[in-house]
C-alpha cells in the first residue's frame, strides 16, 4: 500500500510541475502583456516601463519560473493582477467552498434520482416506463448545461412577472448555510446542474443493471424461484454498481471545478467561473492558481477511484 | 376613512419632510407634478446597486479604474458636479498663482475621517503623493502627471513630491506646483487617483488595507459596513461626513453577473437598477421606469492617415459619406444610441452645435451620390485606374463586444454595395487592439480600427488634443504627422489645439476648440459612429438619483437629497 | 493515473474531460471489447479453388455479422440517415439554396438575386428578426442575415471541427497507445507520464487558455496560408485552433484505450507466431494489431464526436470559436439566447439540429457497441 501510495504522490508532482510549467510558458509566449491588460487605455509608456520592472516581467523566462516556483512551494501564490489588493489565496479561499457546495449538492441529487432510476429502467427493460425515463435523459444529455439554465431562468422570470412572487434568478446566498433566502438562490442552480450528470448515469446505470440481469448467476437465481425483488436487491444491485462507483470516484475530483456556464448564468461567484475569467483577464497568478487546483482536484479523483476499485474488487490488487 | 388625529399629524409631518427634503436636493426633481411623495420609513431606505460580474478590481483611489463606489466613500479636494463643473470639495476655496503654475487650496475646517481621526493638509498631501510613488504600483497615475517633477518621482530618482511641488503650509493649507500652465489640471485633479485616505490605515494592514475599511479609512458621504468578495459592498452613511448626510441608510454595490442576468434580477426584484440587454429594448421602451440618456462616450473608427489609400482626403470623404449611420443606429443599435459626426459628444462643455459633415453636409444619413463622386475624384488624384486598384483596407476591431462586430460588419456592408470597396474585418484581443495603435504612431500598422473613448473629465482637452495634438501619445491617426496634401493645414489645427490647452479665457478656449473640430472632421481623421447612452430601468420609488446624467457622476453631496419614496 | 498499475481490464475511464459541456464519460465496458483476431488471409491458391471459393456459401466473418446486427438496430439506421441528411444538406445546400428565389429590392445597392440574399453573410438591415417567409425560409436574425443559410453553414463548420478533432485525436491516439502498448518499458513508462498531465489538465479550461490567448494570432497566421487562406479568412480561421485544442483535451483517452487493446492483442497467439517468424515489428503493427484496433477506435471516436460538438458550441458562447461574419451552431446559439422571449425560434432551430447532432450520433454509437460486442448475442 504504501510504495503504491508513494509512486502517486510523485506522480502528483510531476503532474503539478508541469501544470504550472504550461500555464507559465502560455502566459509567457502569450501576445498580449499583463502590464498592458492593468493599464488598459490609460497606457503611458514611462509608466509601463516603470510597471514592467516593479512586477520582474523584464527578466528572462527561466528566473521569472524560478521565482514563481520558489513562492509556489511556500504556497505563495502571489497577487491577482487585476483585483490589484488580493492575494491569490483569499480568492481561492472565497471561490472553492461555493463551487464545491454547488456541485457536491448537484452530484448527490444526480446520483440520488439518476441511478434509481437507470436501475428501474433496466428491471423494466423496453417497457414505456424504460422508454420515457431514457426519452427524458437523452434530450437532457444532448441539451448544453447553458441553454438548460437560460431556460430555467427565463421561466422564473415569467414566473415571477405573472404571479408576482419573487423568487430570485441570480446569486447564491450564503455559502454553506440554508435559510429560506439561501434555498431560494440556490434551488434552481443545483437543480440544472443536477440534469446535465443525470442523463449519463441513469443510462450508465441502466447499462450496468442490464449487463448483471443477463449473467448466469442472475438466471440461475431466479430458476431457484426466488422472488424477483430478492434478486435484484440482493444479487444484482451490488455487481452494478460497481462500474458506477469507479466513476463516482472520478467525480469526486472534479467537484472542485464546479461549473462554469451554471455559475456564470446564475451569477455565482465560485472557482469556475474565478478561473475562466482571470483567462480573460489574463490574470496569471490565478490562472496558475487555479489550474494546478483543478489537476490536483483530477489526480486526487483518480486515486479514489482506483482505491475503491481495489476495495470492491479483491481481485485487483492495487500495488 | 376614519383617520386618528395622531395619523394626521404624522402623515403631514411625513409630508412636510419630504417637500423640505426635495427642496434642499439639486436642480431637478423627478416628480411627477401634482403628486406628493412620501419618504419611506428609514428602515426602507435601502438602495441596492449591480456592479456588473465581477468584483471590484479594487477600492484603493490611487489604483481603480473607475469612480463609481469609490466617491461613496472617498473624496478629493475637488470633484466634478453632476453636469461636469468643477467645485471644491475638500477644499474650502483654492487659489491659482498669476502664471498659472501653482494652485493653493484651503481646507474646510474640522474635517476627519470615518472614524473620527482629524484630516488635515498633510493625510491630502500623503494621499497624492502616494499615487505617484513607484512603490504603489498605480496604472492610473498618469492623471497626475501635470505635476512637477512626476517623472522623477515616479521613476524612483526622486523620494518624495512632498516638500517640493506639494508643499503643506499649515494643517489647512498646502499648494501644488504644475509644470506648465493648463486649464485642466483642476478637472485631472478631480479625478479619484487624488482622494485622501487615511495613511494610518495603509501602515497598518499594508496592501489589504481596503479589506478593513469598516475601521475608517474613508472620508466620503457613506462609509463601508462589511465588504465580502463575493457578494459586494454594503455602505452605511458616515456620520463624520462634513456635508449633506445621506438619507439612504444602507446603500449595496452587488457583484450581479452579466447584463441579462442582471437585468432578470431587477424584474425579480433584486436590484434598483439594471442596464437592459439589446434584445430587450424593444419591450423596454414602454415601461416607466426606463431610462435612456446621452454618455460622455463617442464610437468611432480611427484612420491612420498614413497608411495607403487612406493618405488621400477625398477618399476618406468618400468612406465617412457613404454610411448611413441612422440606418444602422436604427437597426443593429435599435435605435438606443445617437448617431453622430461629432467629435466632441453632446453634454460636453464645447460641444458645437453647428457641426456639420465633412462636406458641410446636417445629419448622419450620409449622401451615398455625393459619396460615390468623391471616391472616383479620388481614385484619380491618388492615381488608382478603378476600385480594384486600391490595397486591401484592414479595420481591426476587438472581440468579446457583438454590438461592434454587428456595426462594422453593417458599415462594411455598406462601404460594399454604395462604393464597391471590400473592407476587410479583423478581431483582435482587446488590450492588443490598444497595443497596437499605439505602435500605429509613425508607421503605417494598423489602417482603419475601431475605438471607444469615454471622458475621463470633463474638458474638449480631453477630446481633441488628446488624439489630434501635436506629440500626443493618443495621435494614433498621425495627424499633423503624415504624408498627405494638406499637412501643413494639419499641423496649423494642432496649433490651435495647443494655444486652447493654456488658455484660460473659457469662452475663447471653447471657440478655438469648435473651430479645430470642424476642421478635424473636414479632414476625416476619425469617422465618428454614435455617442452611446445610457440604456436603463430604475426603480420609479428612487428619487433624485441622478447618475444617468451625462458624466455618470453622482457628486458627493447629491446623497443628501437620493431618498426611496413610499 | 499510473497506467501502468493496471491491465487493460481494469482500466477505468478518464474524468469527465468536458464535464461543464455535459459530455460524458465513455462507459467502461467498451473497454472490455475482444480484439479483431482474424487472421488475414494471405494464402495462395489456385483458380480451381476460387471457384470452390465462391461458390460455397460461407459463413459471414464476425465483422461482417455485427455490421448485419447494426443493421438490424432500427434507432441506429434511422440516426444514420439522419446525420447523413444533415451532411449532404451541408455541403449540398448552400449552393442550391442560392440559387432558388426570386429578386427583391435591397437596402442600399437596388434589387438582388437569392445568389447574394441567401448568402450566409448578407446583411438586409431593414428586414431584421424576421419570421419564416418566401424570402427567407426560417427567417432572420437581428442583422438580416438569412437564418436557413447560416444554419447550412454552422452545420458545416461544425462537422468540419468534429472531423478535425476526430483525425488529430485517432492519429495522435492510436500512434501513442500503439508504441506504449507494445513496446512498454520506458516508453510506455513515458507516455503514461505525459497522458497523465495532459487527463490532469482541465479540459474546458485547456481549451479556453489556448484559444483565449492564442486566438487572434492564429487568426493572423490561419489566414496567410496559401491553399486554405481564402476559406479561413472570413472568421473560420479560428477553428482550426479550436479544433487543434479540443483534440489536445482528448486524445489521451483514445491513447488509454488503444494501449489496453494493444496490450490485449499482443498476447494473442497469431502475433507470438508473427513474432517467431521473425516479422519485423513495425510490420507486425501496421498488419496485425492496427487493423484490428478499427472496432474500438471507431466507437470511441464516434462517442467522442457529441461531445467536440458541444464542447465547440460552449466555447463559442464565450465568444473564442468561430467569428462573425463567420457562423457556427454554437455562434448561432450564443447570439440568439437573449433573444428566447421575443424571437424564440432564432434560437430554437440551431438547438434542434444541435439536440438532432448529438442524439444521432450517440444512438450510432450505441448501436455500433452493441453490434460489436459479443457478449450482447443473447
Amino acid at each position: 500500500m504504501i510504495p503504491f501510495l508513494v509512486k502517486r504522490f510523485i506522480g502528483l508532482l510531476f503532474v503539478v510541475l508541469g501544470v504550472t510549467f504550461i500555464t507559465f510558458i502560455l502566459g509567457y509566449f502569450s501576445p498580449s502583456d499583463p502590464i498592458r491588460e492593468m493599464m488598459g487605455e490609460h497606457f503611458n509608456a514611462q509608466l509601463y516601463a516603470q510597471l514592467k520592472h516593479s512586477y520582474g516581467f523584464d527578466l528572462p523566462w527561466y528566473q521569472q519560473y524560478y521565482h514563481f516556483l520558489a513562492h509556489f512551494v511556500q504556497l505563495n501564490f502571489g497577487t491577482s493582477f487585476h483585483y490589484q489588493n488580493r492575494a491569490v489565496w483569499d480568492i481561492l479561499k472565497d471561490g472553492v467552498p461555493i463551487s464545491l457546495e454547488l456541485a457536491t449538492w448537484g452530484t448527490l441529487i444526480t446520483l440520488l434520482i439518476g441511478i434509481p432510476i437507470g436501475i428501474f429502467s433496466a428491471v423494466k427493460a423496453n417497457t414505456w416506463i424504460d422508454t420515457t425515463n431514457m426519452g427524458i435523459a437523452l434530450i437532457l444529455y444532448a441539451l448544453p448545461s447553458f441553454i438548460i439554465a437560460v431556460f430555467a431562468q427565463t421561466i422564473i422570470v415569467w414566473l415571477n412577472t405573472n404571479t408576482g412572487a419573487q423568487w430570485p434568478v441570480s446569486d447564491w446566498g450564503n455559502s454553506w448555510q440554508y435559510t429560506w433566502s439561501d434555498l431560494q438562490h440556490k434551488i434552481v442552480p443545483i437543480a440544472v446542474y443536477a440534469t446535465t450528470g443525470y442523463a449519463y448515469f441513469s443510462r450508465l446505470a441502466r447499462t450496468s443493471m442490464l449487463e448483471v440481469l443477463r449473467q448466469d448467476y442472475v438466471r440461475t437465481a431466479r430458476a431457484k424461484g426466488l422472488r424477483e425483488h430478492i434478486v435484484i436487491f440482493n444479487h444484482a444491485l451490488r455487481n452494478a454498481m460497481i462500474p458506477l462507483i469507479t466513476v463516482i470516484g472520478l467525480l469526486i475530483g472534479t467537484l472542485v471545478a464546479g461549473s462554469f456556464f451554471i455559475e456564470r448564468i446564475f451569477n455565482i461567484q465560485g472557482i469556475a467561473a474565478i478561473s475562466v475569467s482571470s483567462i480573460f483577464q489574463r490574470d496569471y497568478p490565478v490562472i496558475q492558481a487555479t489550474t494546478v487546483l483543478l489537476a490536483i482536484g483530477v489526480v486526487a479523483g483518480n486515486l479514489i477511484s482506483d482505491l475503491l476499485y481495489s476495495v470492491i474488487d479483491p481481485r485487483i490488487k492495487a500495488e | 376613512m376614519h383617520r386618528s388625529k395622531k395619523w394626521c399629524a404624522f402623515s403631514g409631518a411625513l409630508c412636510l419632510f419630504a417637500m423640505l427634503i426635495s427642496a434642499c436636493g439639486s436642480a431637478t426633481i423627478a416628480n411627477t407634478p401634482g403628486r406628493k411623495l412620501i419618504a419611506a420609513p428609514p428602515d426602507k431606505q435601502i438602495l441596492r446597486l449591480p456592479i456588473g460580474d465581477s468584483d471590484f478590481d479594487t477600492l484603493d483611489p490611487a489604483l481603480t479604474n473607475g469612480r463609481d463606489t469609490i466617491a461613496e466613500i472617498f473624496t478629493g479636494l475637488v470633484e466634478p458636479r453632476d453636469d461636469g463643473t468643477i467645485v471644491d470639495q475638500l477644499a474650502a476655496f483654492h487659489r491659482v498663482s498669476s502664471d498659472g503654475l501653482t494652485y493653493t487650496f484651503t481646507l474646510k475646517p474640522d474635517l476627519t475621517f470615518s472614524d473620527g481621526t482629524p484630516l488635515t493638509a498633510q493625510d491630502v498631501a500623503y494621499s497624492i503623493n502616494r499615487t505617484v510613488l513607484p512603490a504603489t504600483k498605480s496604472t492610473v497615475a498618469g492623471y497626475l502627471n501635470l505635476i512637477k517633477d512626476f517623472n522623477q518621482v515616479n521613476s524612483g530618482q526622486r523620494p518624495t513630491l512632498i516638500g517640493d511641488s506639494i508643499i503643506v503650509k499649515d494643517a489647512n493649507t498646502l499648494s501644488i506646483t504644475i509644470t506648465r500652465p493648463a486649464a485642466y489640471f483642476l478637472e485631472a485633479l478631480g479625478y479619484p487617483t487624488s482622494y485622501v485616505v487615511e495613511k494610518k490605515l495603509i501602515d497598518q494592514y499594508g496592501d489589504k488595507w481596503t479589506d478593513h475599511l469598516d475601521q475608517g479609512g474613508g472620508d466620503g458621504p457613506f462609509k463601508v459596513a462589511s465588504y465580502v468578495h463575493t457578494r459586494g459592498l454594503e455602505l452605511v452613511p458616515n456620520a463624520n461626513y462634513y456635508g449633506p448626510k445621506p438619507l439612504i441608510q444602507h446603500l449595496s454595490f452587488l457583484i450581479s453577473g452579466d447584463r441579462d442576468t442582471t437585468y432578470k434580477a431587477y424584474l425579480s426584484g433584486q436590484f434598483d437598477d439594471a442596464g437592459v440587454p439589446p434584445a430587450e429594448t424593444d419591450i423596454a421602451r414602454t415601461r416607466t421606469d426606463f431610462i435612456n440618456t446621452p454618455t460622455l462616450t463617442i464610437r468611432y473608427i480611427g484612420l491612420n492617415l498614413l497608411a495607403r489609400p487612406l493618405d488621400n482626403l477625398k477618399i476618406r470623404q468618400a468612406l465617412a459619406l457613404a454610411i448611413n449611420k441612422d440606418l444602422i443606429v436604427k437597426t443593429v443599435l435599435r435605435g438606443n444610441v445617437i448617431a453622430t459626426n461629432h467629435l466632441v459628444p453632446q453634454g460636453q462643455a464645447g460641444y458645437n452645435a453647428h457641426l456639420t459633415g465633412p462636406i458641410s453636409e446636417m445629419g448622419t444619413a450620409g449622401d451615398q451620390t455625393k459619396a460615390r463622386q468623391l471616391l472616383q475624384e479620388g481614385l484619380q488624384e491618388a492615381g488608382y485606374a478603378n476600385v480594384d486598384a486600391l490595397p486591401t483596407i484592414t479595420l481591426t476591431s476587438f472581440t468579446g463586444y457583438k454590438a461592434g462586430t454587428d456595426t462594422l460588419s453593417a458599415i462594411i456592408q455598406e462601404w460594399q454595395s454604395v462604393l464597391g470597396i471590400n473592407v476587410k474585418l479583423t478581431l483582435i484581443d482587446s488590450n492588443e487592439l490598444l497595443q497596437q495603435e499605439s505602435a500605429t504612431i509613425g508607421n503605417g500598422k494598423l489602417q482603419m480600427w475601431y475605438g471607444v473613448w469615454q471622458a475621463d473629465y470633463p474638458d474638449p482637452q480631453d477630446w481633441l488634443s488628446i488624439f489630434f495634438g501635436k506629440g500626443s501619445d493618443h495621435n494614433f491617426a498621425n495627424y499633423g504627422q503624415n504624408n498627405t496634401a494638406d499637412v501643413a493645414q494639419q499641423q496649423a489645427v494642432q496649433n490651435q489645439l495647443a494655444q486652447a490647452d493654456v488658455n484660460l479665457n473659457t469662452v475663447a478656449r471653447m471657440q478655438a476648440y469648435n473651430k479645430a473640430e470642424q476642421q478635424i472632421v473636414n479632414d476625416v481623421a476619425w469617422i465618428p459612429t454614435y455617442q452611446s447612452a445610457y440604456i436603463m430601468v430604475l426603480n420609479p420609488k428612487v428619487q433624485n438619483y441622478h447618475a444617468f446624467n451625462a458624466l455618470g457622476v453622482t457628486a458627493p453631496d447629491d446623497w443628501g437629497s437620493i431618498y426611496i419614496a413610499q | 493515473m499510473d497506467t501502468l498499475d493496471q491491465d487493460s481490464t481494469q482500466l477505468a475511464p478518464s474524468e469527465e474531460l468536458m464535464s461543464n459541456t455535459g459530455a460524458a464519460i465513455p462507459p467502461t465496458d467498451l473497454l472490455d471489447l475482444p480484439g479483431r483476431t482474424t487472421p488475414i488471409r494471405g494464402m495462395a491458391v489456385t483458380t480451381k479453388e476460387i471457384d470452390n471459393w465462391l461458390q460455397r456459401k460461407e459463413p459471414a466473418s464476425p465483422f461482417q455479422e455485427s455490421l448485419q446486427r447494426l443493421r438490424r438496430d432500427m434507432r441506429a439506421m434511422i440516426s444514420l440517415g439522419i446525420l447523413a441528411f444533415l451532411v449532404i444538406l451541408a455541403l449540398v445546400g448552400p449552393p442550391i439554396y442560392r440559387q432558388i428565389g426570386g429578386s427583391y429590392q435591397s437596402d442600399l445597392a437596388g434589387p438582388i438575386g437569392p445568389s447574394i440574399y441567401h448568402d450566409y453573410a448578407h446583411q438586409e438591415l431593414s428586414k431584421q428578426d424576421q419570421g419564416p417567409s418566401a424570402q427567407y425560409w426560417l427567417g432572420t436574425d437581428n442583422l438580416g442575415r438569412d437564418l436557413l443559410a447560416r444554419l447550412m453553414q454552422g452545420l458545416l463548420i461544425s462537422l468540419i471541427v468534429a472531423l478535425l478533432v476526430e483525425v488529430v485525436d485517432v492519429v495522435l491516439g492510436v500512434t501513442v497507445g500503439v508504441l506504449a502498448g507494445f513496446y512498454g518499458g520506458w516508453i510506455d513508462q513515458l507516455l503514461a507520464r505525459f497522458t497523465d498531465l495532459i487527463f490532469a489538465f482541465p479540459g474546458l479550461l485547456f481549451v479556453i487558455l489556448l484559444t483565449g490567448i492564442f486566438g487572434t494570432s492564429a487568426d493572423d497566421f490561419f489566414g496567410k496560408m496559401p491553399l486554405l487562406g481564402p476559406f479561413l479568412g472570413n472568421g473560420n480561421a479560428r477553428l482550426v485552433l479550436v479544433s487543434l485544442a479540443l483534440a489536445l483535451v482528448v486524445w489521451p483517452l483514445m491513447a488509454r484505450y488503444v494501449r489496453g487493446q494493444t496490450l490485449q492483442i499482443k498476447q494473442q497467439q497469431f502475433v507470438e507466431a508473427a513474432r517467431t517468424a521473425g516479422t519485423s515489428d513495425a510490420r507486425i503493427i501496421m498488419r496485425h494489431i492496427i487493423p484490428n484496433l478499427f472496432s474500438i477506435v471507431f466507437i470511441a471516436s464516434t462517442l467522442n464526436v457529441a461531445g467536440t460538438i458541444i464542447g465547440e458550441a460552449g466555447i463559442s458562447l464565450l465568444g473564442l470559436g468561430v467569428q462573425p461574419p463567420g457562423s457556427s451552431l454554437g455562434l448561432m446559439i450564443s447570439d440568439t439566447l437573449d433573444l428566447v422571449e421575443t424571437h424564440p425560434w432564432e434560437v430554437l432551430f440551431p438547438t434542434i439540429i444541435l439536440t438532432m447532432i448529438v442524439l444521432a450520433i450517440s444512438f450510432i454509437g450505441d448501436g455500433l457497441r452493441d453490434a460489436f460486442d459479443p457478449r450482447s448475442k443473447d
